[in-house]
């Protein structure tokens, strides 16, 4: 585990990533993926069932 | 630096709620480790989940219990909670490798990992049962 400037333990943070290979690493990607996640419901929802 | 920290571990918690919903998943990392008899610290519970829909549907109910929210990179657990995001099979499906602060402590779910011929894991004959170990 590499150390810190102050010499404190660094850990590696653990973010989500996406089958693309996105990581889910600031508030902003969190936004675009949750739009993705909407539009992805709604045709879902539109989809004739057994479709 | 923020505080990035979140609720400690209770695993008997977190398997006891993935069983109550019938969620088909496998402990793995650092936590099966420890169920194997591995004296090993580890900073959170990693699982396989089988990648169907019903079974993410049942993860999502599971994950809801557990009030999760997404852990993001440089945002506390705090900023993370006031995220707008709704827990469900679609979002899980969307995610390959989802990152959880939970009640019950930092969880993270990979679905459908694919096999060296590159078939889905989740559908192969081994399958994904229920319960850690």
């Amino acid at each position: 585990m590499p150390a810190g400037p102050t010499g404190e333990t660094q850990t590696v943070p653990h973010v989500t990533i996406l089958w693309d290979g996105r990581r889910l690493d600031s508030r902003e990607a969190v936004m675009e993926w949750l739009a993705e996640v909407d539009a992805k419901r709604a045709a879902e929802a539109a989809a004739p069932i057994g479709a | 630096m923020p505080d990035l920290a979140g609720p400690a571990h209770d695993l008997g918690r977190l398997i006891e709620v993935l069983d109550r919903h019938g969620v088909e998943y496998l402990m793995v990392g650092g936590v099966a480790a420890i169920g194997y008899g591995a004296k090993r610290p580890t900073e959170d519970a990693d699982c396989v989940v089988r990648r169907e829909r019903a079974n993410l549907d049942r993860l999502a109910d599971a994950l809801q219990e557990l009030n999760a929210r997404l852990r993001v990179g440089g945002m506390t657990d705090a900023e993370a909670r006031l995220l707008p995001v709704q827990i469900d099979g679609t979002a899980l499906d969307m995610a390959g490798m989802s990152t959880w602060m939970t009640d019950a402590g930092p969880f993270d779910v990979l679905a459908g990992l694919e096999a060296a011929d590159g078939q889905p894991s989740g559908g192969r004959d081994h399958r994904l049962s229920s319960g850690a170990w």
